[in-house]
């Protein structure tokens, strides 16, 4: 176990062209939203990362930072997209001081196998958002990527302690610290939270974890529909339970994860085995016989399928994630799901029952520009309640007509001041993110 | 540092917008102002304004954007680091008139508050509905939100549910420039750069906060709190290392040590053993029959580690009390000494002893006193130097011993403050955690929101010759 320096590490300059890269048919795994870059540049420090920075920003072009690129997906177009930034390269734990719950992480590295490496510590980071496998920390940091856990245990913004990252001058910036408790200075990493990459490329991050729970047992709670699930949850949330999940699924939903009902509830239990079983029987008591235990050896799987339901099933459906009050989600999946019977296109919606998010998976009728006029319909429907949507795919077709970000918002001005202090010279991802920054 | 009293004209504009009653400006009354809680500090504004109305609050920002002058917001002054002392600003815009408590939203378990309102009055308003707030601050019976936002404020149950900032999902606040704007909102997830996590913790240097909306938590279906007498902190200490070890996330985990018990134990006469070394409390909440489990794993932690007597709080009433010790600890140190300075250093959990080890070579070699009484569980301490401010040489100690502490914080990879700020205090540390880039970046980000510097100038970033005349303290102000 090595510890972290807490003096910031004198820089090395380095020459770009000492970056590895590669050109031609490499580049097409790197494309956002259509938008294929001319190369991918491979660096293996930081200071490369520097070099590669101030390259770009010197030439006049724009780069954008990539994990794995699962979520390359997701935002508007971007504006220019000469070289993706390949973090793989700037990958491992820098230190885990097991005995404090911290832990030090290269930006590459993906959230599976730092999880792994605390696992033989009885330790996690307890995020779980879509494919583990394929998202690093980079990437989970920028894209905000949360999961069912999200209830019990928060998000993000709840666990990250302090970052390092290279903004669009190709300096190094450290925010935060590697402490639990900290209020020194501005709390610089909320910002990069979620920022898709348009302020920094995220070199290094220092995470809270926690000890994971000696027992778990999910329980499924069968439903006349989706409505009602999510009411449930809601009922189980105020004070009934301590769950780590509660997730509500419409019958799309069960179909794909092989359940047979038209909608259900499931809860995720965790903690000390005599606390488990104590509230399965409470969940038992109030659901009376429709709910029922998973048998362990499918708990992995489920948990899987429910993490990764925000990917796209295909390149023609539209996935949109709604965040309203907790109490406004019933009635609004109910309307969604009213209005998308109508117009014949098969909506799958799997939601955090008690956090007021829900998943939905718009797939293309037969009948062209429906899903067009029901991705609208939802985005007037949430403005009105005073939530959030965010079209995380869109078929292409759409592309043009459909603002993934939602709605106009007057704190865009703001917004973009705070870009150029980190990128004044739209070197970082322009044009993807809110407002087109 | 002089600056020019402000005009009468900037008076009466003021008073036409908060009328009379909202104005503070007659010297002996704007001295109650001169300080927070951080007393080594002290300058009285040439006013107070206290406006009542988020409309009176735009009024008066704006009113001072068209004469170019500075100003300092402030909440209940409860604060530890001189985040409100108006160094550099004539202007004082006081909060605590903004007292409404807008909108409960129970089924939400969301509140939305004013800026004014007091910590404690939230968790008064829904604790009948069995919800809490959580964020806790010991000095939570007279701090406002507005304070708690500017200081992203802890407390001893943020061990396990976090600090202000966890808590936090919307602010509404007045810019600079008098713009009223709401970042964040009602909803979990908004997306756009988090703004709102910036201004939590911004020390009031964004603007002023005019309200938030919160989140609420479940309370606890069970909780359990218990006391481990120890002969010295060192073993305080295992057993510290042992719970956390042992997969255990306490409610709260707080290490107090003999001097300040026996200084509690003559206040409040709890009945702690009067030759106890180190006193260790450890609550646990959640779902009944998991908090069983986890009393039994503590009690044997705090045996192992060779715990004289571990105690369980039998009822409410005693749990209250026990806290009340722990709360009320700072004001009990009033018996030892004149003054006293606290420090807010935050090391890896796993250092504490180290720490704690070195402050005691500090105090001998500056020939102090220094108490001990902290947040065990997330390595923030809070030694507290002990003091009289009619000795100079003495107060020159204590601001020595002070930056020695720090500093071994920081080399022992922590930070400067864990929950009171760096206000003027910690001005000069900054530069030991963070590089001129860094902080460069910090105050680029504050003139997004504030591009004159109007706005509670002087605090949180190293700026020459803006000082603090810290060396000639008056008097001590009770917290």
């Amino acid at each position: 176990m090595t510890e972290v320096p807490t003096k910031v590490p004198t820089e090395v300059p380095t020459e770009a062209s000492s970056v590895a890269t590669e050109a031609g048919e490499a580049t097409w795994r790197y494309a956002a939203v259509g938008v294929v870059p001319t190369t991918v540049a491979r660096p293996t420090s930081v200071s490369e990362i520097q070099a590669v920075v101030r390259d770009v920003r010197g030439g006049g072009k724009s780069l954008i930072p990539v994990g794995k690129g699962a979520r390359l997906g997701i935002g508007r177009r971007p504006r220019r997209y000469d070289v993706a930034l390949s973090l793989d390269g700037v990958s491992g734990i820098e230190s885990h001081r097991a005995a404090d719950l911290t832990v030090t992480v290269r930006g590459g590295t993906t959230l599976r196998a730092l999880n792994r490496e605390l696992a033989s510590f009885g330790q996690t980071l307890p995020l779980d958002p879509a494919v583990d496998e394929q998202t690093t920390i980079g990437g989970l940091i920028a894209v905000d990527a949360n999961g069912p856990r999200r209830l019990r245990h928060g998000k993000v913004r709840d666990w990250l302690l302090g970052v390092r990252f290279v903004n669009g001058l190709g300096e190094q910036v450290r925010a935060g610290g590697n402490v639990v408790k900290n209020v020194a200075g501005y709390d610089v990493g909320k910002v990069l939270i979620g920022s898709f990459g348009t302020l920094g490329v995220l070199t290094e991050a220092t995470f809270k974890v926690r000890p994971i729970a000696p027992s778990t047992q999910m329980l499924v709670w069968e439903c006349s529909d989706l409505g009602s699930a999510v009411e449930q949850g809601l009922m189980l949330d105020r004070g009934v339970i301590v769950a780590d999940y509660l997730e509500a699924l419409n019958d799309g939903a069960c179909e794909a994860i092989g359940f047979e009902c038209e909608g259900a509830l499931v809860i995720g239990l965790a903690g000390a085995a005599a606390e488990v079983a104590a509230q399965s029987e409470v969940v038992e008591s109030a659901g009376k016989g429709a709910v029922r235990r998973l048998p362990s050896d499918q708990l992995a799987g489920v948990e899987q399928a429910l993490r990764n339901f925000s990917l796209p099933i295909d390149e023609d459906s539209l996935v949109a994630r709604i965040s309203v009050l907790p109490t406004a989600l019933p009635d609004l999946l109910r309307a969604l799901t009213a209005q998308a019977l109508d117009r014949g296109v098969v909506v799958d919606i799997c939601a955090h029952a008690a956090s007021g998010v829900a998943r939905c998976q718009l797939i293309a009728p037969a009948v062209p520009g429906q899903v067009a006029l029901l991705a609208e319909w939802l985005r007037v429907s949430v403005q009105l309640l005073r939530g959030w949507v965010v079209f995380e795919a869109i078929p292409e077709e759409l592309r043009d007509s459909l603002d993934p970000w939602g709605y106009h918002r007057s704190d865009v001005s703001l917004m973009r001041q705070v870009k150029e202090v980190f990128d004044p010279d739209g070197v970082l991802s322009p044009g993807r993110f809110v407002g087109g920054i | 540092m002089q600056q020019p009293r402000i005009s009468s004209t900037l008076l009466d504009r003021l008073a036409a917008v908060v009328g009379t009653e909202g104005i503070v400006a007659d010297p002996s009354s704007t001295r109650v102002y001169e300080c927070d809680g951080f007393t080594l500090a002290r300058k009285s504004p040439d006013v107070v304004v206290l406006p009542a109305t988020v409309e009176e609050v735009v009024g008066v920002v704006k009113v001072l954007r068209d004469a170019d002058v500075a100003f300092v917001p402030r909440g209940a002054g409860t604060g530890l680091s001189g985040g409100c002392l108006p160094l550099e600003a004539p202007v004082m815009v006081g909060t605590s008139r903004l007292r409404q408590i807008r909108e409960i939203d129970l089924a939400n378990r969301r509140v939305v508050v004013e800026a004014g309102v007091v910590n404690l009055h939230v968790t008064r308003a829904v604790m009948g509905e069995g919800l809490l707030y959580a964020p806790d601050p010991s000095s939570q019976s007279a701090c406002t939100i507005g304070g708690n936002v500017a200081e992203n404020s802890g407390g001893p149950h943020t061990l396990k549910y976090g600090v202000t900032t966890n808590h936090v999902l919307g602010v509404e606040m007045v810019l600079p420039n008098g713009d009223l704007i709401e970042l964040g909102g009602g909803v979990e997830d908004v997306p756009g750069y988090d703004l709102r996590g910036l201004v939590v913790g911004g020390e009031g240097t964004f603007g002023i906060v005019t309200a938030a909306t919160l989140r609420l938590l479940q309370a606890p279906q069970s909780i359990s709190t218990l006391l481990g007498v120890f002969d010295s902190v060192a073993a305080a200490c295992h057993a510290v290392s042992a719970i956390i070890a042992g997969g255990i996330v306490p409610a709260a985990l707080e290490l107090m040590d003999q001097t300040i018990v026996d200084a509690v134990e003559a206040a409040y006469g709890f009945g702690f053993p009067a030759d106890a070394g180190a006193v260790l409390i450890v609550e646990l909440d959640g779902v009944a029959a998991g908090v069983e489990g986890e009393v039994a794993a503590v009690r044997e932690h705090c045996a192992a580690a060779g715990a004289r007597e571990v105690r369980v709080a039998v009822d409410e009433a005693e749990r209250a009390t026990l806290w009340k010790s722990r709360k009320k600890a700072f004001g009990a140190v009033g018996r030892l000494a004149p003054n006293y300075c606290t420090q807010d250093g935050v090391v890896p959990r796993g250092k504490v002893p180290d720490i704690l080890e070195k402050i005691s070579a500090i105090a001998q070699r500056n020939q102090l006193r220094i108490a001990n009484v902290f947040h065990a569980g997330d390595g923030n301490i809070h030694p507290i130097l002990l003091f009289d401010q009619r000795d100079e040489d003495e107060v020159k100690r204590v601001l020595r011993a002070g930056t020695e502490i720090l500093e071994a914080c920081v080399e022992l990879g922590g930070s400067v403050t864990g929950e009171h700020g760096i206000g003027v205090e910690k001005i000069d540390q900054m530069p030991l955690l963070f590089s001129p880039i860094d902080l460069r970046v910090m105050q680029d980000l504050r003139k997004v929101f504030d591009p004159n510097l109007r706005c509670n100038p002087g605090k949180i970033f190293p700026q020459p010759g803006a000082c603090v005349e810290v060396t000639k303290p008056m008097r001590q102000v009770p917290l």
